[in-house]
């Protein structure tokens, strides 16, 4: 449909109206402000931190210290210790069905990991054979000062876990299994941050979740054993487990698990409380209904799950949905003795 | 220089230079797709910046086989109208003309038959050939089908020569 008043508009693009250079310059300032965190929830502490901050993080780093094997126990693993396999294994969960993924403890290396989050913010985990500096333990913001810290035998590895929406299996990573192997990781940096060392990415998809770990080495040129220490520790990266002890639902418990569910977001949900204004909840007995997120729960668990989760599908306002986008929001609610609790988000 | 994807990955690991690229580079979209609906430069400041600060807190679940720019000012455009929906019983229209004649530039009489169109038309217009969204993106944007883009360019187009075409007989 080109035709004079066509290209009249598409030459006029030019003059239509640019913002203002000063409005723009306190606009970029303030949203920078924002989003680190100083002033008001913004980009980088709504999408970084996690629920409960560095409380959480001490928690992380007592439980990895304290209960060792207990907590491998909590999560699908593809390795133990040092040994490399070349499938990821399920283990079943014993003590904590919540726990969200990172790096399993081993001697030498501290981990700390957020735990289950609620969008917009991503599990997000760290291992480094050197002490966390203390600014970066909460996993907030990029561990710039531990970086720092790294000698020439110092790794850091930062991983952040986004769960596929993909129910296909083809997410935006190449499929991988667990454990990921160093020899997949290429040349890559933290843009903006310069790091000094040798710095990695790997991405995968695998056991349902976008991984995106960023390897950092102390120095420009590690030595053998140092990449070897990387490879060990970059395979106990682990995803959570199936889970276990729950107890056994029927129709009737899908309600329950919805209003479970809404109540629950409104806690840990970092947005807007208006953003459920008007929000529905849609259940499904996950093995009987059937629920469109189904196939991810089969490609983790199998069918042991059957009948023992629910999946709540919220959708919320059209306003919200301005910026979570049209799509509901998933999550797997199961029960265990101590009552509901929110499993994973889809 | 680092794609839009590139610095989405960048920014959710938290990398403040990062987000300051996606500013910079989307700004002045945000904005203009901003003004298009609003037609008032401070109203469109702070669309922007609060679709800015919306979609930073929501980038984690941004689908990165998408386009960034269309998903901005998809959040934008909805933010403004919202924002219209209240300040239209508030503030006079005259007022809004006022502050819109002021930013037209080089083929005035143009940018005024733009200005004049109904909101739903002028915004499809300012999308696709100011901004240079294509049908689909505009469509993404508005959240509405690509066929009613269409259809509301042609109308905004019909209505558009018929201004013109007014003027120059005047």
């Amino acid at each position: 449909m080109s035709d004079a008043l066509d290209d009249r508009l598409r030459r006029a693009a030019s003059s239509y109206a640019l913002p203002d250079e000063q409005a723009s310059a306190r606009a970029r300032e303030a949203f920078l402000e924002a989003t680190a965190g100083s002033t008001r929830p913004g980009f980088a502490e709504r999408t970084r931190r996690f629920r409960f901050g560095p409380r959480l993080a001490a928690v992380g780093l007592a439980f990895a210290a304290c209960v060792g094997g207990a907590f491998g126990a909590g999560f699908g693993v593809g390795s133990s210790g040092t040994s490399i396999s070349t499938s990821t294994a399920t283990i079943p969960v014993a003590a904590n069905s919540a726990a969200g993924p990172g790096f399993l403890p081993a001697a030498g290396w501290n981990v700390v990991q957020t735990g289950p989050t609620v969008p917009p913010l991503a599990p997000t985990a760290m291992a480094a054979n050197v002490p966390f500096a203390a600014s970066d333990a909460a996993l907030d913001r990029p561990p710039a000062n531990t970086i720092h810290s790294l000698g020439p035998n110092g790794v850091l590895l930062h991983a952040t876990f986004v769960r596929s929406d993909d129910t296909s299996g083809q997410g935006q990573y190449p499929a991988r299994t667990l454990p990921l192997r160093l020899s997949d990781a290429r040349q890559g940096s933290l843009e903006g941050f310069p790091t000094g060392g040798e710095t990695l990415r790997l991405g995968a998809h695998a056991a349902g979740y976008e991984i995106d770990v960023l390897i950092v080495f102390g120095t420009a040129k590690p030595s053998e054993p140092v990449r070897a220490a990387a490879e060990e520790e970059l395979a106990r990266l682990v995803v959570p487990g199936c889970p276990a002890h729950t107890t056994s639902l029927t129709g009737s418990d899908r309600d329950a698990a919805a209003s479970f569910l809404l109540e629950w977001l409104r806690t840990h949900y970092v947005g807007t409380p208006v953003d459920f204004d008007g929000a529905s909840a849609r259940p499904y007995l996950v093995g009987v209904d059937t629920a469109p997120h189904a196939a991810a729960v089969r490609e983790q668990c199998g069918a042991a799950t059957r009948g023992r989760i629910v999946e709540v599908d919220v959708t919320l306002s059209k306003a919200a949905q301005a910026t979570t986008g049209p799509h509901a929001l998933a999550y797997f609610v199961v029960r265990d003795g101590r009552g509901w609790l929110v499993w994973r988000e889809a | 220089m680092a794609s839009d994807h590139e610095l989405v990955r960048a920014a959710r690991r938290g990398s403040p230079a990062a987000l300051a690229s996606i500013f910079d580079r989307h700004w002045p979209t945000v904005w203009r797709a901003a003004y298009a609906v609003t037609r008032r430069r401070e109203l469109a400041d702070d669309v922007a910046q609060d679709a800015f600060l919306r979609a930073a807190s929501a980038l984690e679940r941004f689908d990165e086989r998408r386009s960034l720019a269309p998903w901005l000012a998809r959040i934008a455009v909805n933010r403004a109208i919202d924002l219209m929906r209240r300040e239209r019983q508030t503030t006079p229209m005259a007022d809004i003309e006022a502050q819109a004649a002021s930013d037209r530039g080089e083929d005035r009489e143009l940018h005024d038959a733009v200005a004049a169109l109904p909101l739903e038309r002028r915004t499809v217009v300012v999308l696709h050939f100011f901004l240079g969204f294509t049908l689909e993106e505009s469509a993404e944007i508005l959240d509405i089908p690509a066929g009613t883009v269409a259809s509301r360019l042609s109308r905004a187009l019909t209505s558009l020569r018929a201004a013109l075409e007014a003027a120059n007989h005047v």
